[in-house]
């Protein structure tokens, strides 16, 4: 006991993890990427020099260019904004919905948290991914058909972490006092309930982008998602397969791409649990 | 004590912190005769509990340092190598810990776990383990042993887990026992079955035991002799009878008061004023200056040493004397 | 025994959900573009005939009948006809489960691999170098798309230094074992980060346990009490973890089956979504469901397996 405290002292001595800094820069850099990339970007993405098709790395061109002669570094960059914002908007809209749903399943019960609890051991019997493919396979490819069905599919692991969560801060002290002071139940719901609740879901949610991010990325690769000529990391990869006996740079400086966007929410995800003291 | 099994000098212990060293075990000396029972008697933070771990060597060896001698049959504990230490616990030196729940392996059949330490040290077969194993299991007094042995702690309750550990800990026939505040976490008619196990046990094998605990009850109930800790030191030592019935340090004295049971009928508990020190922010001189009623100057300056009073006991207060003058401790 | 008991149990629970997918698949056959009898029959079929195929199938009965249909045939095996192959469903399937199935376990065993022996070097040598590069890797390695790595993997070992096959599966067992390397490291480097953060985690709190420090005071050795008492508990989370992620385990596989061109039921999905090959598309869904219900079922008896407190 004396150990563990003596050792935890140490630990709380620094306020803010250094996960969360780290997380947070590396954030910050792909977002100044993403939104500067018109000013950032040597070349444009999508304009063909067939004049210099396929050439490595060199300095004009430090990540060489494909098979059409664009610049893979262009094209990285302004990759960045299709590819973050699939991270961000495939789990806004699925985070915003599955907490809603959650709150009101886990505050009101009955009826409407039976029903929540039997879609939720049905979607989760789904593999997440395949569920998302076969969706897409019905609306057609295209990134609207992939935002359509992550939103379908996506909200329920945020419901579910709500949902927990509520049940155990219902019965709170602090929930039971606002009622008995006669705070109606929306009021209690969002301003006592919800701030407490989310907290689980925020921390996955950093997690869930990498997850996102990654789904967005293979399904583009399949042909799925973003459709050619976007310069979106994983058509990027795809259309570099092709030449990857005598071009690997194409479909190789990407994935890193992918790698390090990944690392950024990974990290932060990492320092938000350290900070809110929940463990994974 | 001529033919001491444990002879502990000058025992240190001092954890590396981020805000510096804890010093939370300060020169500790006692001994101790085989069959022996001593109390170790002091609040939390006192030292107790990293002394004996200091003496299993179960500290984790980074951030912390330790220095003294403790020789057991005239070997050092803690000058030993890695692998002689590993051969001498389990079969000379063991170890029972306060909250028997989290210290079995909760996967692992208990049968198992009493038979590991023969298999290891004996170099027994499974079947001859198993046997002792269930031997064990009668001897600690568990009912029908042989279906026991393949349960699993959490199918046991709190009092019969820590007869598990018990067999566990002597399944190897130690001759001496380290047992960290065995009963705090029993009811009290388990606790006391236990204790009554422990020393069957001596008597049975000739085991000594260090007995850990923060309530003098038990300590009077079992030992034969008291070691009293206060802020990572020694700061009484002597017989039972000696020591809780004419204490030489205020704060004995001051710790057999606040026993509920010592106290009359109907009056107020008496408490000790204060808290006890974290060891990180000890007192200078005596640690115990800030609530002992007899202070005085010289104590704030300066630590008394642990020094001899009479009949073969020791001391470490500057008014000593004036508390052995009187009889008994006056309510 | 007892608590085994679920086994029996189970199947009679899972009911609902089994429902619950047949409902979702029924969702997805009716919102098909298009007519379904067209895509059934192809385009040169006559009015007749069509009329015919309408009422054989009940599409003029009302929905909670067609429901009842599509039951009944689900529970025939006829998942109806595919429009490329002209083969049934079932048949068409059927021929391609088992790359997938070797592909997912072949990716696992690596996974697992990887994960128990980084994860516990990591553990073991706590601050040193290697546990560094292993943590690095194990956040780092989050993001790492599993058919990047394909790539990455086939341009090394296959292009540059003629290892491995780019494509297929092989012949006989050893030939799949060594078609399908590639393809299993790829999911396997892309799942192991997250099991080697779970169980370097749990080997840590594990090492630091009461009941280890007991055993030490007992003699055991060290490499005793990491395999006996350390490991068996710290791999119970991680199995759990392990069942977690099937599910995307499995959309891994279907990415990495179409890098390497394996015949399996990814790559027949991908293909027959362009092909709008919708009933096989279906049918692939429905199969990968019931492989994570099965598997979520195994993950459940190992556990109850490996921690006597659990019961089910």
């Amino acid at each position: 006991m004396i150990l563990a405290g003596l050792s935890l002292q140490a630990c709380r001595r620094s306020r803010i993890p250094s996960a969360l800094w780290a997380g947070a820069g590396l954030t910050l850099f792909w977002l100044l990427l993403a939104v500067g990339a018109p000013v950032i970007a040597p070349y444009d993405p999508i304009a063909q020099d067939l004049t210099r098709t396929l050439t490595g790395p060199s300095l004009a061109h430090p990540l060489g260019t494909d098979n059409f002669g664009r610049d893979v570094l262009s094209r990285i960059i302004w990759g960045t904004r299709l590819d973050l914002a699939m991270g961000i908007i495939g789990v806004a809209v699925p985070f915003a919905i599955g907490c809603c749903i959650g709150l009101i399943a886990g505050y009101l019960g009955g009826l409407a948290e039976m029903l929540l609890m039997r879609i939720l051991d049905v979607t989760i019997s789904f593999p997440f991914f395949v569920l998302v493919i076969a969706i897409i396979s019905l609306l057609g490819p295209g990134l609207t058909s992939f935002f359509i069905a992550v939103s379908l599919v996506g909200w329920v692991s945020y419901a579910r972490l709500v949902r927990s969560q509520i049940l155990v801060l219902k019965h709170m002290d602090f929930v039971q006092a606002a009622r008995a002071l006669g705070y109606g139940r929306l009021r209690i719901m969002m301003r006592h309930l919800l701030p407490n609740a989310v907290v689980p879901a925020i921390v996955f949610s950093m997690s869930d982008i990498v997850l996102v991010i990654l789904l967005g990325s293979s399904l583009s690769y399949l042909g799925l998602g973003a459709q050619p000529p976007a310069a979106e990391w994983g058509v990027m990869i795809a259309e570099g397969q092709t030449f990857m006996a005598s071009a690997w740079w194409i479909s190789f400086f990407p994935g890193l791409a992918i790698v390090g966007l990944a690392f950024g929410f990974s990290l932060l995800g990492d320092g938000l649990a350290e900070l809110f003291g929940s463990r994974e | 004590m001529t033919t001491s099994l444990l002879e502990v000098r000058d025992l240190c212990v001092t954890f590396d912190t981020s805000r510096g060293p804890v010093r939370a075990v300060r020169a500790v000396a006692f001994s101790l005769a085989p069959a022996e029972v001593m109390g170790l008697v002091g609040e939390s933070g006192s030292g107790k509990s990293v002394s004996c771990r200091a003496l299993m060597r179960l500290l984790p060896p980074r951030g912390v340092r330790m220095s003294g001698v403790a020789l057991f049959q005239g070997r050092d504990i803690l000058a030993l190598p890695e692998e002689e230490l590993r051969d001498l616990r389990g079969t000379e030196l063991a170890m029972i810990f306060q909250n028997p729940s989290s210290h079995l392996n909760p996967v692992m059949p208990v049968g198992d776990q009493i038979a590991e330490p023969v298999l290891v040290h004996e170099g027994a077969s499974r079947r001859q383990a198993r046997a002792r194993a269930a031997e064990l299991l009668r001897q600690v007094g568990i009912p029908d042993p042989d279906s026991q042995l393949d349960r699993y702690p959490h199918q046991f309750s709190g009092g019969m887990r820590q007869r598990v550990m018990i067999a566990a800990a002597l399944a190897c026939r130690p001759k001496l026992l380290i047992a960290d505040e065995p009963t705090t976490a029993l009811d009290v008619t388990v606790q006391a079955q236990i204790l009554r196990l422990l020393l069957e046990l001596r008597d049975r094998s000739g085991l000594a035991i260090v007995l850990i605990s923060h309530n003098l009850g038990v300590i009077a109930q079992t030992c034969d002799s008291v070691s009293v800790m206060y802020g990572g030191r020694v700061v009484e030592r002597g017989s039972k009878r000696d020591v809780l019935s004419r204490p030489h340090h205020p704060y004995t004295e001051a710790l057999i008061r606040s026993q509920p049971e010592s106290a009359p009928l109907g009056a107020p508990l008496p408490t000790i004023e204060g808290q006890p020190p974290a060891p990180s922010e000890l007192p200078t001189g005596c640690a115990f200056h800030p609530r002992c009623p007899y202070a005085q100057p010289v104590c704030v300056e300066e630590a008394p040493p642990l020094e001899e009073t009479q009949d073969g006991r020791r001391s470490a207060c500057w008014r000593w004397p004036e508390l052995a003058a009187r009889s008994g401790v006056t309510p | 025994m007892e608590r085994f008991k679920f086994i029996l149990t189970r199947p009679i629970q899972l009911i609902p959900v089994l429902l619950g997918v047949s409902v979702i698949s029924f969702i997805m056959v009716q919102s098909i573009p298009g007519d379904p009898v067209r895509i059934l029959l192809g385009t040169r079929a006559t009015v007749e005939v069509i009329a015919k195929v309408r009422a054989q199938y009940g599409l003029d009965e009302p929905l909670w009948v067609q429901y009842l249909l599509f039951l009944k045939n689900l529970a025939q095996g006829e998942f109806g006809r595919s429009i490329i192959f002209k083969t049934p469903v079932l048949d068409l399937v059927g021929t391609r489960i088992a790359p997938t199935v070797f592909l997912l376990a072949y990716g696992v065993l690596l996974a697992v691999l990887l994960a128990l022996s980084l994860a516990v070097l990591s553990a073991r040598r706590r601050g040193a170098l290697p546990d560094h590069l292993i943590r690095l890797y194990s956040t780092a390695g989050l993001g790492l798309p599993s058919f990047w790595l394909g790539i990455v993997l086939l341009i090394l070992f296959s292009v540059r230094l003629g290892l491995f096959p780019v494509s297929g599966w092989g012949e006989g067992f050893l030939g799949h074992l060594h078609y399908l390397f590639l393809p299993a490291l790829s999911i396997a480097l892309a799942l192991s980060p997250i099991l080697i953060r779970n169980l370097r985690a749990s080997l840590i709190v594990e090492m630091e346990s009461d009941h280890v420090v007991a055993a030490r005071s007992r003699g055991v050795p060290e490499g005793r009490i990491f395999v006996r008492h350390v490991l068996p508990n710290a791999l119970i989370p991680t199995v759990t973890l392990l069942g977690v992620n099937i599910g995307w385990l499995i959309g891994g596989t279907v990415v990495v089956e179409q890098v390497f061109s394996v015949p399996g039921l990814g790559s027949l999905m991908v293909s027959s979504i362009f092909a709008r090959d919708y009933l096989v598309v279906q049918a692939i869904t429905l199969a990968f469901a019931a492989a994570v219900i099965l598997t979520n079922f195994v993950v459940d008896i190992v556990i109850v397996a490996l921690d006597p407190r659990i019961s089910l």
